[in-house]
């Protein structure tokens, strides 16, 4: 009540419940905004975890092009998922590369997948042996500082998409379940799933990618 | 008809009719506009930023998705955002210098240069974000001005600024200088339940618009957490550009700095030669107008002085936002091109007419309506040239052969 003091002119006292009754509403007021954006960063959360489409039992598939992967996804309806991409730097040229509609190739089926929002974020697996040669290559386009003792880079890409390159001792441990894709003449299948059970990363789809060629 | 509603009327309609004239010409997408449009649908359809770059906030997006379900996907569709605000800016501006100068005179003339500014109109009839952008921020300022401790003002001014924040990064000073502002008129900060008031209003507001722009990018299963990181990650992304990061052909990568804006030429475009002894041409052109703009520095710095003398505030108003802004600018680690100078140009044409308006009223009226004749007479001759009218080459080779002009013969 510190704003409402008794008065001997009636003008001021209505001035006085005036202010009482502004005070009051900013005090509502203050709590109106603060439950919205609470209510807005809440709403955010959950739209972007309901979007999350996961298998229910996990597999591992064996694909004899890469492309097929994408199809694969697709089929399975996962939706917003990340990536644990066991392979070379994918093609990831944006949309502005395209002169219609992309089409799904064996060269662009991260990219692709991109599009088709099954992939929402990206952990480029480089092995170490490569780790300098790769940091070193034009079309990686850093935004951490490649120089960093740490073997971990975050890259820009003309998509936005969150694509982080790192050795195989430098995945993080994920607690969500990933989408995992093995190119098997880039790595050692067994090696790469050893790995992530180490790591307590769980997969409900593993693609191992075979050449029938080779 | 009050003679207020007559001078608005006339000032709206002067800027809309300048900006939608002939506005569906090209009936091509231009220059980024084919990134703008599909940007715009595919943010709405699928919360993906591309082909537009990933750094900027998505609001850009909504709003044109919006434009274009009500007007359509045809050239008036795409840019009839960019008329009505880059008119409404004309409206706002008159708004702002007569709330800070007191004075019909100097806020009509400060309405009447943005309204026949030639970069101002260009950029209007295209789909450049500073121009809603600067409309949003503009409708801010305007209503703190208005405000005078009504609390829904307050909360309209937050809405715009966080509006324009979710447009471009190019707002945070104003931001900043509103909540500023707002704490320390009459020492508002020293009541803790009223500085509460108006922190909450000026961070919490435009922070919930902050992150609703971004809920169709959210729907693609990212979370809070990786919105924050997208943001850090954008600034990281953004201070890594340079002019080698555009398209060299583009030529607004011939002058990347803000610091020649008010003092040297500045006339980038493109442009076509036709007809006997390319005698004829159009052109579309993006010139900082020299004649008018040079005023901007030393008119800011005596509206300042002036304000000091006067012991205003509000005086220095124009200044604030200007330096402010403009500073980021010149700071900036990245290009600047000369599109950007739209957003100051509210302020810096404020400073001007009030300076014209101060001047006159020592001296003589005449000098009012002398500078009003010719630097609209100045804007209007300019006008036919910087938006694709067919002008006689030889009425305008001084400019022409003095602007970098990318020619399609």
């Amino acid at each position: 009540m510190e704003y409402f003091e008794p008065t001997s002119k009636p003008w001021l006292e209505v001035i006085q419940v005036i202010k009482h009754f502004m005070y009051k509403n900013r005090t509502a007021y203050i709590i109106a905004i603060l439950s919205i954006f609470v209510i807005t960063a809440s709403i955010a959360s959950l739209v972007g975890k309901k979007n999350r489409i996961y298998l229910p039992d996990s597999k591992i598939v064996t694909v004899d092009s890469p492309e097929k992967a994408c199809t694969l996804w697709q089929q399975n309806g996962v939706h917003g998922r990340i990536l644990l991409l066991f392979d070379t730097y994918p093609h990831m040229k944006g949309l502005r590369f395209y002169d219609a509609s992309p089409q799904l190739t064996r060269w662009n089926f991260v990219e692709y997948s991109i599009f088709k929002n099954i992939i929402r974020r990206i952990y480029l697996i480089v092995p170490e042996e490569s780790w300098q040669d790769f940091k070193l290559r034009s079309e990686i386009r850093p935004l951490s500082d490649p120089s960093s003792p740490k073997q971990s880079i975050r890259l820009t890409t003309n998509s936005g998409i969150q694509m982080t390159a790192v050795t195989p001792a430098s995945i993080p441990r994920l607690k969500e379940t990933v989408l995992v894709y093995i190119n098997t003449q880039e790595f050692d299948a067994r090696l790469a799933t050893e790995l992530l059970s180490a790591k307590e990363i769980h997969s409900d789809l593993i693609l191992q990618y075979r050449s029938i060629s080779r | 008809m009050k003679q207020i509603t007559i001078i608005l009327g006339s000032l709206f309609l002067i800027a809309l009719c300048l900006r939608l004239y002939d506005a569906s010409y090209p009936s091509f997408q231009w220059m980024d506009e084919r990134y703008h449009v599909s940007a715009a649908v595919n943010y709405w359809q699928n919360g993906q930023f591309e082909p537009e770059m990933w750094e900027h906030p998505p609001l850009r997006h909504i709003m044109l998705k919006g434009f274009l379900e009500v007007f359509g996907d045809n050239p008036l569709g795409w840019r009839i955002r960019n008329i009505l605000s880059g008119a409404a800016v004309a409206l706002l501006t008159f708004f702002l210098a007569h709330e800070i100068c007191g004075s019909r005179r100097t806020a009509l003339l400060a309405g009447l240069l943005i309204a026949t500014d030639p970069l101002h109109i260009v950029l209007s009839r295209f789909t450049f974000d500073e121009i809603y952008g600067s409309f949003f921020s503009l409708s801010a300022i305007v209503l703190y001005m208005k405000s005078r401790h009504r609390d829904y003002f307050l909360a309209l001014s937050a809405i715009c600024i966080g509006c324009a924040l979710a447009i471009k990064w190019n707002y945070v000073p104003t931001w900043f200088l509103l909540i500023i502002l707002a704490l320390r008129e009459n020492g508002l900060f020293r009541d803790k339940k009223t500085a509460s008031f108006i922190i909450v209003t000026y961070l919490f507001i435009p922070l919930t618009i902050y992150i609703l722009s971004y809920l169709p990018w959210l729907s693609r299963g990212y979370s809070l957490g990786e919105l924050a990181e997208l943001i850090r990650y954008s600034y990281i992304s953004l201070q890594k550009w340079s002019v080698t990061t555009f398209d060299q052909s583009l030529f607004f990568t011939k002058h990347p700095n803000a610091y020649e804006w008010f003092v040297r030429p500045v006339m980038v475009g493109q442009g076509t030669y036709s007809g006997v002894g390319e005698g004829r041409g159009e052109f579309i052109l993006y010139i900082n107008n020299i004649p008018v703009w040079i005023f901007t520095i030393p008119a800011l710095i005596s509206m300042t002085v002036i304000s000091i003398k006067r012991r205003s505030l509000q005086l220095a108003m124009p200044a604030l936002f200007f330096f402010s802004t403009y500073l980021l600018y010149l700071t900036v680690n990245r290009p600047i091109f000369i599109y950007t100078a739209a957003t100051l140009l509210p302020f810096a044409f404020i400073a001007v007419a009030f300076c014209i308006t101060h001047i006159a009223e020592r001296f003589s009226a005449w000098i009012y309506y002398g500078a009003l004749v010719m630097m609209l007479g100045w804007n209007l001759y300019l006008y036919p040239l910087v938006t694709a009218k067919k002008v006689p080459v030889a009425a305008y080779r001084f400019i022409l052969e003095r602007a970098d002009i990318n020619q399609a013969r």
